[in-house]
């Protein structure tokens, strides 16, 4: 996996105190999605975005691309800002920055075939002539590993996993540097898995793509992911790299998540009882202080009360520090 | 001594007339008291319609069923008037779906169909015994408050709460046997260890049998006794739960299993594949129909099907291959690497 080079560049990516509220309709209630989130991603790096649902990671993936507006908060994306480009510049700075989705089927207008499906965002952008947009396409569906005549066909010819890789190869159409991938293999049955995740590690070696990986499968994160951050209900309550946090998980949310999956290996049973009591609370009725401490087993009266800020436990390798929102460290 | 037998079963699509496409071709299996079998596979291998096409919970038209037989004890199902087998539903046998939401009727509360489910099948039991009898199956499902949530409606619930309701009705005239399809699928991994945690307790308690459809190999280790993995309408392999994760003959199975990414994947390397598609049905090959699919497939493959047979040393492990070989992940890895090589 590509590291970040020794002397660090400015980042691809830098978020600061992102949040986004929405105000429940007929109502005074305030929902906050995403409450106060800051990262830097390193270009060729993936950063592994996990949590349940509801914890915000998918609102979180359409802010990064600006898909809806910030409530506050700043998105830096290769030295500029995000948030404050009027209409044009934004259209722009969007060949850079795409979206991969869960649900294949549901991004492709059933109506196009292949071929303007993936030829539409060259269009759009006013890239290359007819006859050299028709070659990209070509050269587009052999990096995705689909065959040339699928140009012609419509989507619903292909299988799920093949509906993906024609979504990816719309992402890629445009050469971004980044690409924001929500649940992208959440869909797919696991043996197809397994081949979307070999093309996803491909094209960021072959293109030096960076990307945004968001998913609830902690092993699927682990497995592509260089940087990762655990969200809990709107906020990153651990970050670190991958390494390090699956090695020596420091927030008590974190460690229940990884207790709970079931590994696939009877001879290693799960630790008896549940390994998280409850549910998410309603993200209307934000807890006070740590907003994991109704469900955390280690829950004292500070933590009822105060909030943790994020603490730097350690700085692990290429100086990614492992960062933890929890008064257990300090 | 088996509690819940399939033998034979083959199911079909299609018209009353006409023509059909076969799903389910000839599976077999059993279930004895207390004990849990997975049935596992991906989608569109047939597993869910083998399972409610057994207990008859398909309509027909469309689903048919061409051959075979299914006992629950000394009765045989197959034989079963309509409100005999209604009878069966909810009594003997119950069902959990995977998607809570759409197996709760949304206009009535909470309390209304759990009391419908209790008074239908005992219908001796007077008013306040059946309440007594919801109040506590709630709270045996893990429900705080019970006395509250009966009043609520399903879409009140959180979907944790919803899918132990499902549970709650699903046991709450102490059936034999338990069907579960895919039921923690749609929840979080900290909500599945609480309802894994939870079915294993019940399936304790009340000494049933549980088959368990999932496509999650991570759920199967935890819970099942004993697994059976489906492709392409026909069960490729059974065994025990250890000697299944230990020592996977058919290939397919060893595919399924290297290809999973697991916390101790490595990173650097790729993962192996299963390369190409499940041929859907109507379309299924002539031999094994996983030969397109196999690293190791010869002449033989493609002319006749493998028949589900004992291994000579094991008898409680089966499966359906020409050519089974010993395989870890490792060996299997190495295998769809191979494939992956020679397609490339």
């Amino acid at each position: 996996m590509t590291s970040s080079a020794p002397t660090r560049a400015a980042p691809l990516l830098e978020v600061t105190d992102l949040a986004k509220r929405f105000t429940l309709k007929g109502t005074r209630t305030v929902l906050r999605a995403v409450d106060g989130v800051s990262f830097t991603l390193a270009r060729g790096d993936t950063l592994g975005i996990v949590g349940e649902s509801g914890c915000g990671k998918s609102t979180l993936g359409r802010l990064l691309l600006r898909l809806i507006e910030p409530t506050e908060g700043s998105v830096r994306f290769m030295g500029r800002e995000v948030t404050l480009l009027p209409a044009e510049p934004l259209r722009q700075m969007r060949r850079h920055m795409q979206m991969v989705f869960q649900d294949p089927l549901a991004s492709l207008d059933p109506r196009l075939r292949i071929g303007a499906l993936l030829e539409e965002p060259l269009v759009i952008h006013g890239i290359g002539t007819p006859a050299e947009r028709r070659a990209a396409v070509a050269e587009l569906l052999t990096t995705v590993g689909l065959p040339a005549d699928a140009a012609q066909r419509f989507p619903h010819e292909f299988s799920g996993g093949q509906r993906q890789r024609i979504c990816i190869a719309r992402a890629l159409a445009l050469s971004p540097e980044l690409i924001v991938a929500d649940e992208p293999v959440s869909a797919l049955d696991v043996s197809i898995q397994s081949q979307i995740l070999n093309l996803l590690g491909d094209l960021k070696r072959s293109r030096g793509l960076t990307y945004v990986f968001i998913s609830h499968n902690l092993a699927v994160v682990k497995y592509v992911s260089d940087v990762v951050a655990v969200m809990y209900l709107g906020r990153i309550v651990e970050t670190g790299r991958a390494e390090d946090v699956f090695a020596r998980p420091l927030h008590p949310y974190t460690q229940a998540l990884l207790a709970a999956i079931p590994e696939p290996d009877p001879t290693r049973a799960r630790a008896a009882g549940p390994a998280l009591s409850g549910e998410l609370p309603a993200p209307d009725r934000m807890p006070d202080g740590c907003r994991f401490h109704p469900r955390c087993p280690h829950a004292t009266d500070r933590c009822r009360t105060e909030a943790p800020r994020p603490v730097s436990v350690a700085r692990g390798d290429a100086g990614v520090a492992h960062v933890v929102e929890c008064h257990l460290h300090g | 001594m088996t509690l819940f037998a399939v033998d034979g079963l083959a199911v079909a699509f299609g018209p009353a007339k006409g023509a059909r496409t076969r799903v389910v071709d000839g599976v077999s299996f059993g279930v004895a008291a207390g004990e849990t079998l997975g049935l596992v596979g991906e989608s569109g291998c047939g597993k869910t319609v083998t399972v409610m096409a057994s207990i008859r919970l398909l309509p027909s038209p469309p689903a048919h069923i061409e051959a075979g037989t299914v006992r629950l004890g000394d009765t045989d199902v197959g034989r079963l008037t309509p409100a005999a087998l209604r009878d069966l539903w909810g009594r003997r046998i119950g069902v959990v779906f995977q998607d809570p939401m759409t197996s709760l009727n949304p206009t009535f509360t909470i309390g209304w169909q759990l009391r419908e489910a209790l008074a239908l099948h005992e219908p001796t039991l007077s008013p306040p015994d059946i309440e007594r009898r919801v109040l506590a199956m709630l709270e045996r499902v893990g429900i705080n408050a019970p006395e509250r949530r009966l009043a609520q409606y399903p879409h009140e619930l959180s979907g944790g709460l919803r899918q132990r309701v499902l549970i709650a009705m699903a046991l709450i005239c102490r059936p034999q046997l338990l069907i579960a399809d895919e039921p923690t699928t749609a929840l979080d991994v900290t909500l599945q260890a609480q309802i894994l945690d939870l079915l294993r307790s019940l399936r304790d308690e009340l000494g049933m049998g549980i088959v368990m459809i999932t496509h999650d190999l991570g759920v199967v280790a935890e819970f099942c006794d004993r697994v059976a993995v489906m492709y392409a309408g026909r069960i490729v392999e059974e065994a025990p739960v250890r000697t299944l994760f230990a020592r996977p003959r058919h290939p397919y199975t060893q595919g399924l299993m290297a290809s999973i990414p697991r916390l101790t994947t490595d990173k650097a390397a790729r993962l192996p594949v299963i390369e190409g598609t499940v041929p859907p049905p109507g379309r299924r090959p002539a031999g094994c129909a996983f030969a397109d699919r196999c690293g190791r497939v010869q002449a033989r493959c493609r002319s006749d099907a493998p028949v589900l047979e004992a291994d000579a040393d094991d008898a409680a492990h089966r499966f359906a291959c020409w050519f089974p070989r010993d395989g870890d992940a490792a060996v299997a890895s190495t295998a769809a690497t191979a494939a992956t090589a020679g397609t490339a």
